[in-house]
């Protein structure tokens, strides 16, 4: 194993044990935003697949995140299925819906592919606000995970803080892991040929459009089970929240942040972003607009990610000094 | 029946405005403005807080224009000229966060509640013949955005300016090497298509309401607009703007109510499928 995935599994693992006690210590509001950040990692590694190593701009990602939260609602207020069950049920919705969008967006690339994908965001909103029979309409449903299950005498109260913070570190680390093991495999290499040269690496025969409906697929998979997740621990959905527009921001502004293409940077990005608001009260009313201007500035200053540039920091200052000892050699 | 088409003339014009400068956009700077709805949002609301302030009508819209063509500017200049070469992806994030940036300041700055503009024309509608109903400043609003669109037309065809802006699109090297300063011609370019959006929203935001959240709806329009018609295109953008607007007014009398603007996405959709150009535009667009 390479010392970054032991490093993963540690922190991953310390994390798991420290949960029964970090909600004494930091108390229930920083739990909630713990659980957020949480939440905003998973979707960050999702839309990090296809902005970070595919290198295309989605703006619909919401829908998946939407598709998998609704999945979760109407099943278990319906039926009162466990979350453990709804996870991958929520991950087969949010991939067929990607799917079947894939196949018209894919055709067209880079903005288009941005406009194609928003068109889809705002059709699934319009959808889920007038199927009413299907989503209860904009009230929205709620209620959800009401009922806590029972194994072998154990009860899990799927919404409350411990259940739902365990289960995000762990599906966090997975999706960690997923990424890190694409990044490694062949796939990996034809998305990363296709970002930084498509016609190129079409020309090779690597097979774009299959590559990239791969990437989207994956994507929506882990945006649906982050869906999942939001819809138990808020126990309610409504069109407003789950497919606004503001879900792809906190998607996006997390990876850039972080870093485009990296996987610890979207986790940090995401904690960030969660966190930022707490510690900008000051600037109350203009933490929307810092956030744009942060992301205009990024683009502009730092496309690496800030915390790309945070872990060189250290490895250019050794470099800088090793030259500047041996100028002074001379 | 008559009454929906003369409705969906008056609004497909309006969208046709707003696509116009965004597509003009496209052609010359080869960048896709995300933040064309704010621009359209600050034509209207600094269209607002003139006339509030007691300056007539029309000074103020041109002021309103004047105003966001400024922003315009500074923006181009801040924020798009280190970008020039940078990859489309790069960029659509560079506007997508100046769109955030304008529509939420624009919501400390004037507040989420929707303004209403007084009209400069007396409300009682007028009949046209085939008892059609519109009100004087949608007549107005209409032949206005007729006499810019010829205004545009000239400038484009007939004029200095215009053939630069034409040599630029089609090849921005080529027109670097004979000498034209490109960077002007983008900046110009920029306020200008800026200025149509704000146009637009100082009209379209005098018959219904202005509010900082304005512009996403007016995007996601024009966004439309385009991509019927075809990026980059001229008549393309008139055309996608008046078919758009008519299958809007004519669908949403069909339609259950609620869907009438998916009406819009639908049509997108089925465009990209069938002709992934546009309806009018060049084989420009990247598509497989």
């Amino acid at each position: 194993m390479s010392r970054p995935l032991v490093l993963a599994c540690v922190v991953a693992a310390v994390a798991l044990a420290a949960g029964g006690a970090l909600p004494n210590v930091i108390g229930p509001y920083f739990m909630r935003l713990v659980i957020f950040s949480l939440i905003y990692a998973l979707l960050a590694l999702s839309l990090n697949l296809t902005l970070g190593f595919r290198g295309e701009l989605s703006l619909g990602h919401q829908t998946f995140f939407g598709v998998g939260a609704y999945a979760a609602a109407i099943l278990a207020t319906t039926y009162e299925w466990p979350l453990l069950l709804l996870l991958p049920i929520a991950a087969a919705c949010a991939a067929i819906t990607a799917f079947a969008i894939g196949l018209v967006a894919l055709r067209m690339r880079g903005p288009y592919f941005a406009i194609v994908t928003l068109s889809f965001g705002v059709i699934a909103q319009i959808l889920a606000v007038n199927l009413v029979d299907l989503t209860n309409g904009p009230m929205g449903i709620s209620g959800i995970g009401a009922t806590p299950s029972s194994y072998l005498g154990f009860t899990v109260p799927w919404r409350s803080d411990i259940v739902c913070y365990a289960m995000l570190v762990i599906l966090v680390f997975l999706s960690g892991l997923i990424t890190f093991a694409l990044r490694e495999s062949k796939f990996g290499r034809a998305w990363r040929a296709l970002r930084d040269h498509e016609d190129l690496a079409a020309a090779i025969g690597i097979p774009d459009f299959r590559m990239d409906l791969l990437a989207l697929v994956i994507s929506a998979a882990m945006a649906g089970v982050a869906g999942a997740v939001y819809a138990f621990y808020t126990s309610v959905v409504a069109p407003d929240d789950v497919f606004s527009f503001a879900i792809v921001i906190a998607m996006l502004i997390p990876v850039v942040l972080g870093g485009r293409g990296t996987i610890v940077g979207p986790i940090i990005g995401a904690f960030i972003y969660a966190f930022a608001p707490e510690y900008l009260r000051i600037a109350q009313d203009w933490r929307l607009p810092i956030f744009g201007l942060l992301l205009v500035l990024l683009v502009i200053l730092a496309p690496e990610g800030l915390v790309v540039l945070a872990l060189r920091a250290p490895e250019r200052l050794r470099a800088r000094f090793r030259q500047g000892a041996a100028e002074a050699r001379e | 029946m008559l009454q929906d088409l003369a409705s969906g003339l008056v609004i497909g014009l309006a969208y046709a405005l707003i696509a116009l400068g965004l597509s003009l956009i496209f052609g010359v700077l080869r960048i896709i403005n995300f933040a064309h709805g704010e621009f359209y949002m600050l034509g209207g609301l600094m269209l607002y807080s003139l006339t509030s302030r007691g300056f007539s009508f029309f000074p103020s819209l041109a002021g309103a224009v004047f105003g966001t063509m400024v922003v315009a500017i500074v923006i181009d200049w801040c924020v798009l000229k280190p970008l020039r070469r940078s990859d489309e992806v790069t960029i659509a994030l560079a506007t997508l966060g100046l769109s955030i940036f304008l529509a939420n300041a624009a919501l400390v700055i004037w507040g989420p509640v929707p303004h209403q503009i007084p009209s400069p024309f007396s409300m009682d509608p007028l009949v046209l013949p085939g008892g059609v109903y519109l009100s004087r400043l949608e007549l107005f609003g209409a032949a206005a955005t007729l006499v810019i669109m010829g205004a545009m037309h000239l400038v484009l065809q007939h004029t200095s300016v215009g053939r630069q802006m034409r040599a630029v699109v089609q090849d921005r090297d080529a027109a670097a090497v004979v000498g034209l300063n490109v960077d002007l011609i983008y900046r110009v370019t920029f306020a200008v298509g800026c200025g149509l959006a704000a146009v637009a929203g100082g009209l379209l935001g005098t018959m219904f309401l202005v509010y900082p959240a304005m512009g996403l709806q007016a995007v996601l329009k024009a966004f439309a607009v385009v991509v019927i018609g075809g990026m980059g295109s001229f008549s393309g953008a008139v055309a996608g703007g008046l078919l758009l607007g008519l299958a809007e007014s004519v669908g949403g009398a069909w339609l259950p109510s609620g869907y009438k603007d998916i009406v819009a996405f639908i049509m997108i959709v089925a465009v990209l499928a069938l002709r992934p150009q546009g309806l009018l535009g060049a084989r420009q667009v990247r598509i497989r």
